[in-house]
């Protein structure tokens, strides 16, 4: 079962380089892909109104935590989820981290 | 037995293994209704069978797969059980079959900490107590849509997000495990608090099985204790709808044979060297039944009890205990500071210390405060009572 990690934090830019300590936590082997994303001040947010496309500057949220990454495991259960999720905290404690469950094609 | 106590002693343990088979809360609980409503249209009639448990489970579980047939639902576990029974050409499963009893499984899974604790505690009434949804409606006083609606979600997000069926591992097992008995205690309490007693029995219904299940976990055998402390002194709570002060008591009401059973699981608690919460508080109920009591060993255990929970409202209880060693004045000092200035026993305490100790203007406004702050009839009637003594004096 694939589960996606929503990972948010305070951070509006990312750190310049991967830290070694999350890196360490990604080469689990029940992790499927990861995605870092870029700083706030890149994130373009598109909506649609009355059939015209209507672009934002900025993320869709406005809020202190700000959606940094996102990690897909693939685990047994919510349990196994929850085990990466609690290493990733080890590493950064004040970040918070969504878990929703992929819904598998079929 | 009655046939209705037959299926709700039954109920948990067939889901329970009915959850393990078919992989889903939904289709186990639709499954197991079938079966209880067969037997309960045929055991009247041929009779009850040699093994009721197993009977019911494969009724149970042959009905569900002639569903899956029917319905071709995309459930994985089922769709491979179902292939796997037509392979074999084996349809009908033995009712004498030894299925494992997955209480524990279906407990903890209901009890996960994904799930919110209004869900936990009404998914744990529902598949392990057997309630119906309409009864755990009316027993929380909400809506039977909302309890049902609540109920409905939680066994999906179940479902969706693969909450494990399992008995978490050794390093998870006591967390998980506070969980799951803060459940059990929350229900009973409930059933204390509003007076409706049922709650509290099924809570007990529920300790019981726990107890049954996990002999060696010392903080199992202490709540059970722990509400049959409390529970053998129903009748004497209540008099004429006041409630009744724990020296007022009529201890010729208090259940002796179930302060029995509570006291040989204290016991065994304490041999299995336990020394958690449920424990201590167990310990101290077990110290208020004697007579006279003894405040210095109870302000003692109280003071265990904080340092483990860091509550406030046990340093209330610390400090009231201490009333009685070290007099009023001294407690008085250690409620001072404490954050409950909205709790309405902070007060009716604070309001009793300082009657004690002649202050009887400052007696009067806390209780006038605590009578702000009451919330039963029976606590408005007590509290306007001593107002008026103070009153007249």
């Amino acid at each position: 079962m694939r589960y996606a990690l929503l990972i948010y934090g305070a951070r509006a830019e990312p750190e310049s380089e991967l830290d070694p300590k999350i890196a360490a936590v990604l080469e689990h082997p029940s992790v499927v892909e990861w995605t870092r994303l870029q700083g706030l001040a890149s994130a373009t947010t598109v909506r649609r109104q009355e059939g015209k496309r209507l672009l934002t500057d900025g993320p869709f949220i406005d809020s202190k935590e700000y959606l940094g990454g996102l990690v897909t495991v693939d685990a047994p259960d919510l349990d196994g989820a929850l085990a990466i999720v609690e290493d990733m905290q080890e590493v950064r404690p004040n970040v918070v981290i969504e878990v929703r469950p992929v819904l598998e094609a079929g | 037995m009655a046939i209705d106590d037959v299926f709700r002693e039954q109920w948990g343990r067939v889901l329970a293994t009915l959850v393990g088979l078919l992989g889903d809360i939904e289709l186990a609980e639709d499954a197991a209704q079938e079966a209880f409503a067969v037997a309960a249209e045929r055991w009247p009639r041929e009779g009850e069978p040699a093994n009721p448990t197993g009977w019911l489970i494969a009724t149970a579980r042959n009905r569900a797969i002639d569903r899956i047939r029917r319905q071709r639902v995309l459930v994985r576990k089922t769709e491979q059980l179902g292939r796997e029974l037509s392979e074999s050409g084996e349809d009908v499963v033995s009712e004498t079959a030894a299925f494992p009893d997955e209480r524990l499984e279906l407990v903890f899974a209901c009890c996960h900490p994904a799930l919110a604790l209004d869900a936990q505690v009404a998914l744990t009434l529902r598949t392990l107590g057997g309630l119906s949804t309409e009864e755990i409606a009316r027993a929380f006083l909400v809506p039977f849509e909302t309890m049902s609606k609540r109920l409905t979600r939680a066994k999906r997000k179940i479902r969706d997000a693969a909450i494990p069926f399992a008995v978490p591992a050794d390093h998870q097992l006591p967390e998980r495990l506070d969980a799951v008995l803060a459940v059990v205690y929350l229900i009973f309490n409930e059933g204390w608090g509003g007076g409706r007693v049922d709650l509290a029995a099924e809570a007990i219904r529920l300790g019981r099985a726990l107890a049954a299940l996990m002999p060696d976990e010392s903080e199992v055998l202490a709540l059970l204790a722990l509400m049959l402390l409390g529970d053998a002194r129903r009748h004497a709570r209540v008099r004429d709808g006041e409630l009744v002060l724990l020296d007022d008591q009529d201890r010729s009401l208090w259940d002796e044979r179930q302060m029995g059973q509570a006291r040989r699981l204290l016991e065994r608690a304490v041999a299995l060297h336990g020394q958690g919460p449920y424990l201590v508080q167990a310990a101290i109920a077990d110290l208020h039944l004697a007579q006279p009591r003894d405040w210095e060993q109870i302000a003692a255990l109280y003071g265990v009890l904080a340092r483990l929970t860091g509550s406030p409202i046990v340093e209330l209880n610390r400090a009231v205990a201490l009333a009685e060693v070290a007099g009023p004045a001294a407690a008085l000092a250690a409620l001072d500071g404490l954050p409950l200035q909205d709790y309405r026993y902070f007060h009716s305490t604070r309001a009793d210390l300082l009657r004690r100790l002649g202050r009887d203007a400052d007696a009067r406004d806390a209780y006038t405060r605590a009578l702000e702050l009451a919330q039963t009839d029976s606590e408005r009637r007590f509290l306007a009572g001593r107002l008026e003594a103070l009153r007249r004096l």
